[in-house]
């Protein structure tokens, strides 16, 4: 199964953008951007590229789901799939997070 | 008059730092003073956090809601914020996040969504972003949509290139949308961009972009507030610092050479700001006279607090200046060796940053529950000296003296700061913290050998380890330093300790044990300590306004206890009301204890939010009315 | 030699029981000192709780007694504020391996230049006779009511794991020897650790000056080489010195197991990172010119004062 295939109208069922695709990372922060481990650049959901590859859900694998903001195993992401929610293989944590962050506990 | 209240949520790690110390920036350039605080969770990533900022002429002096303008960077934000929003007032929001269900925001706190699920039901309807700013609408409040996604999508083809960060440049857009809306204009969020990141270049031109698209789009959609004119400070350099920060600077200025410490919140961030500058660099007179360019502290981080107090106590003991750094449960693991510092007369300094307790409690909020175990802290009798700051130039004040108290008297001194100090920071003008009119010298006595010696004013010779032979121990002890059961030589040293106490009381005068503020013919007074103090002062103006002149007794030390001054003040006023952030009333407690006179009334705030002065307004305004015992004030995310 | 062992005497009454294997410890001690030739000024001798930890008042030096378990970090931190000092650490094994054993540890992961000897006679001498940490399960002294439930630590390797590069064992009553192991743990530069096997007479009846006498041995007979000079050096040897470590029993090994000349005392790290840390060192370094602090708040904390940047982006 393809994981976050876009609900759009049309006669195309997958539309193949970035939040579809297995090497896009979204901000766990502000997931409608993320970052393509492909190219090595910032992009949106909902660009797209030639060199696509859809994300399917596979067993033995962790996935970041975006809408709970935490990492499922394969187990559980089929669950979360049918419910709507968006997983992908990983989150993407920017290098200078650190700054954003506090002495917590 | 200027008061501005901006408040920046978003999720921990999402950029609400460094949109906070931009939005500081941006003020300060534009010549106000300012004052902001954190308030997260504890939590690394993704829970709600938020900034609140609160701009004035002069220095602020409390946080309060509402604000002008609430930059809500996801859904989460809006829906816990959305009633804190004056009319009149502005909400930046996400335009993609306004069919957002509280229901699906996972990290929102379970109690929340609960409360949001019965106020809309109450409307018959969802708790929704959009019903959210639906009910701040009605309230004169103008929502602001900005399409994040979109905006991002603009700033990549204006700058020609990929992203350089999605938090760093979603932050900006919600922040300079912010901004325009509080009559700031674009030059100055610019210049705070450039400021903020001049040690990364690469992210200031994309961010910049951002703060112009951002202002582009608003400013077709709304006017915003008038635009704010030039700041009484304009042109002048101000410093902006927390309190964690503060402290760290008035360690390195007070001569501190050792400090340990084992990680806490809200501690930490003292001790590594102190480490980041632990090898420092010289003035110039100093270079000269001591022909050095540098000088260094150790900061070490220790394997526990028993460890970190113990090495502190070693280190002073063989001559250095000694800290150590901690909070409520760290001070608990401290406690044996507080009783060995006293025993053993070491001259160390304990800086014990507050958060809300009992237990591990809520690590990352404001509580003023350790005052009695600072005060009690060591079996058997442990006189000491606890000392609590009431803003954050008295924390960094505070600190030298209390490095100096520790030598002068040979004690360890308990320093008392609360979580909102740490994490919150003001803009400083540079003669606030010069050194000027308090010396930074050694203060052990040199007058001889024996170590322990009982003398008249309780203070013995200082004799450094490693300068002659001795014996220091935690059992009691004749003169040399020996160990010692014998009735007469036990009484000699506990009546030593007593005079030393009393010597302590004489020495440090009263005025710095205790403030007053306010009208000598006040029918209120105000008994407060910690950093209540600023957001009281703010209140008293605001009560005196309404014709109730109030009376503010600001205890500073607890041991000593400033007895003659408080008693005073207490027994000839009408009403006498405690203000504090502890379920008993710590201070109250104490006043009673040392004074004998008992605080009838009482103003607590425990949700581990700081105290707003509109709360204590309301406080003192409800007590007069209803003569209520107690008023537990609530407000806060 | 320039002094006399006498001269590290105190006139304080050594209190031990008759037959305690601290009186051997403290005389070996006292040897080493003088052989050593170390001023008693420069002398920093931390006593931990217990019998041990009464050293404090009988070896003449500018002493510190700590608190139960503290011994360790008290004495890292005399270390820490003045590097010249000599600082021997003397303590039970209930003080250092049980109480204190964290900082037990911790102290081996910095390699402060700090002896440890522990008095190590695997019981609570002044509460009774409790089970300390290195008695092993399975015993039973007459002071405790049944035999012991726990197991015990093995403290040479706790060191070997903690990054101790030194690592002793001696016997508290073959002094001579025990002199030798101290004077080189003392003048080894880094975390040095002498465990000293000793009997209480008290309450130990199993463990006795008999029953070690009986097993003991010394490394030397087999032509151990304690000395590691490099890290791939280490890396051999170290499965040999742990397999060694191990050896309880029938046959215990006394002597040196370690001398790991590879890693840089903590003194040296914290001079690498702040040069004149050593010239200068926190015990002795001046805090103000004329009462005027050593560095302008303004100047050294710059990147927290907000200032227009001209940048061109």
């Amino acid at each position: 199964m393809v994981l976050n295939v876009l609900q759009k109208r049309g006669p195309r069922g997958l539309v193949a953008v970035c939040m579809n695709c297995r090497y896009w990372r979204p901000s766990p922060h502000y997931p409608y951007a993320g970052y393509c481990i492909l190219h090595g650049k910032v992009t949106l959901e909902d660009d797209s590229c030639s060199m696509h590859s859809p994300l399917r859900l596979k067993r033995n694998q962790f996935y970041w789901c975006s809408s709970c903001k935490t990492r499922v195993s394969s187990e559980e992401a089929g669950a979360h799939a049918s419910q709507g929610h968006k997983l992908y293989l990983g989150a993407y944590v920017e290098k200078d997070v650190r700054e954003e962050i506090y002495d917590a506990f | 008059m200027v008061d501005l209240k901006i408040l920046i949520g978003g999720p921990q790690g999402g950029g609400i730092e460094s949109a906070g110390q931009i939005a500081l920036k941006a003020f300060v350039l534009k010549g106000y003073h300012v004052l902001g605080s954190r308030e997260y969770q504890s939590n690394i990533m993704g829970a709600h956090s938020y900034y609140l900022v609160r701009v004035m002429r002069r220095r602020p002096r409390a946080l309060t809601l509402p604000v002008d303008v609430l930059v809500a960077l996801d859904a989460e934000s809006v829906l816990t914020h959305f009633e804190e929003v004056r009319p009149g007032g502005f909400i930046v929001y996400d335009s993609g996040t306004a069919n957002v269900k509280a229901s699906t925001i996972a990290p929102m706190a379970k109690p929340l969504k609960e409360r949001l699920s019965e106020f809309f039901g109450r409307r018959g309807s969802e708790p929704t972003v959009s019903e959210a700013l639906k009910v701040a609408e009605e309230r004169g409040v103008t929502p602001i949509g900005l399409p994040m996604k979109q905006l991002l999508r603009r700033v990549a083809e204006a700058t020609e290139r990929p992203l350089a960060s999605i938090s760093r440049t979603v932050n900006i857009m919600g922040l300079a949308a912010g901004l325009y809306l509080a009559g700031v204009e674009l030059e100055y969020v610019k210049d705070a961009i450039v400021a903020q990141f001049s040690a990364k270049p690469k992210i200031i031109k994309p961010n910049v972009v951002a703060a112009s698209m951002a202002v582009e789009h608003v400013s077709e959609l709304h006017e915003g507030l008038p635009r704010l004119e030039d700041g009484p400070l304009k042109g002048k350099q101000l410093m902006v610092a927390t309190g964690n920060e503060l402290v760290a600077m008035a360690k390195l200025v007070g001569g501190l050479s050792v400090q340990t410490y084992y990680p806490i919140t809200p501690s930490s961030d003292e001790a590594l700001y102190l480490e980041e500058h632990r090898y420092f660099e010289l003035n110039d007179v100093a270079k000269e006279r001591l022909g050095l360019e540098k000088m260094g502290i150790v900061v070490l981080q220790t394997e526990d607090e028993l460890s970190a107090i113990n090495m502190a106590i070693g280190a002073a003991l063989a001559g250095a200046r000694a800290a150590t750094s901690t909070s409520g449960p760290g001070f608990s693991l401290m406690n044996e060796a507080i009783s060995y510092a006293v025993t053993v007369e070491a001259p160390i300094l304990i800086t014990l940053w507050m958060r809300a307790g009992p237990s591990t409690g809520i690590p990352t909020r404001e509580g003023q529950q350790d005052l009695l175990h600072a005060l009690f802290s060591g079996h058997g009798d442990t006189p000491k000296i606890v000392v609590a700051s009431g803003d954050h130039l008295e924390a960094y004040w505070d600190t030298i003296k209390a490095l100096e108290w520790a030598e002068r008297f040979q004690t360890p001194v308990i320093h008392l700061v609360d979580k909102y100090l740490a994490s919150s920071m003001i803009s400083i003008e540079k003669r606030e913290i010069e050194p000027r009119g308090y010396p930074i010298m050694r203060a052990l006595k040199t007058d001889g050998d024996l170590r322990y010696k009982v003398t008249e004013d309780g203070i013995s010779p200082w004799v450094p380890l490693g300068s002659s032979t001795m014996v220091i121990t935690g059992l009691e002890h004749t003169e040399d330093g020996f160990a010692t059961e014998d009735p007469v030589a036990r009484d000699a040293m506990m009546e030593k300790r007593r005079r030393k106490m009393e010597t302590i009381k004489r020495e440090i005068p009263e005025e710095e044990r205790v403030r007053v503020y306010g009208a000598r013919d006040a029918d209120v007074v105000l008994v407060s300590w910690g950093s209540t103090k600023n957001p009281i002062l703010s209140a008293m103006e605001a009560l005196e306004g309404e014709g109730v002149g109030t009376r503010f007794v600001q205890i500073r030390t607890f041991f000593p206890f400033p007895e003659d001054t408080v008693s005073r003040e207490l027994s000839e006023a009408k009403t006498v009301i405690g203000v504090e952030q502890n379920l008993l009333g710590q201070a109250a407690f104490l006043v009673r204890a040392f004074t004998g006179y008992r605080v009838r009334h009482m103003i607590l705030k425990l949700n581990g939010r700081p105290i707003f002065d509109d709360e204590i307004v309301y406080g003192v305004k409800r007590i007069l009315e209803t003569g209520e015992e107690t008023v537990v004030v609530r407000g806060g995310s | 030699m320039a002094r006399s062992f006498l001269e590290y005497k105190t006139d304080a009454w050594v209190q031990w029981c008759p037959g305690c294997g601290d009186f051997g410890i403290l005389n070996a001690i006292h040897r080493a000192l003088a052989e050593l030739d170390i001023d008693p000024r420069n002398l920093v001798v931390v006593g931990g709780i217990g019998c041990s930890g009464r050293t404090t008042f009988y070896v003449k030096g500018s002493n510190l007694h700590a608190l139960h378990g503290r011994a360790i970090p008290l004495a890292t931190g005399v270390k820490l504020a003045n590097p010249r000092l000599k600082v021997v650490i003397a303590g039970g094994d209930g003080d250092l391996l049980g109480i204190g054993a964290g900082h037990f540890v911790a102290v081996g992961r910095r390699n402060v230049d700090i002896t440890v000897i522990v008095f190590d006679n695997a019981v609570y001498g002044l509460t009774k006779g409790q089970a300390a940490p290195t008695l092993p399960s399975g015993v039973k002294t007459k002071a405790l009511p049944g035999p012991n439930i726990q197991d015990a630590v093995n403290p040479l390797l706790l060191a070997l794991a903690s990054g101790y590069t030194f690592i002793a064992r001696g016997y508290a009553y073959h002094t001579a020897q025990l002199k030798e192991m101290i004077k080189a743990a003392i003048s080894h530069r880094g975390t040095a650790l002498v465990d000293v096997l000793q009997p209480c007479p008290t309450y130990n009846n199993v463990m006795t000056n008999q029953w070690y006498e009986e097993r003991v041995y010394y490394l030397e007979e087999e032509e151990w080489d304690p000395v590691v000079k490099t890290p791939e050096e280490y890396r051999r040897k170290v499965p040999l010195i742990a397999a060694k470590m191990l050896e309880w029993g029938d046959r215990i090994p006394l002597g040196v197991f370690l001398k790991d000349e590879t890693k840089e005392p903590f003194e040296e790290r914290l001079e690498r990172q702040m040069p004149g840390y050593m010239d200068n060192p926190p015990s002795s370094r001046p805090i103000s010119v004329d009462g005027y602090p050593l560095a302008d708040p303004w100047k050294v904390f710059e990147e927290k004062v907000v200032k227009k940047v001209e940048a061109s982006y």
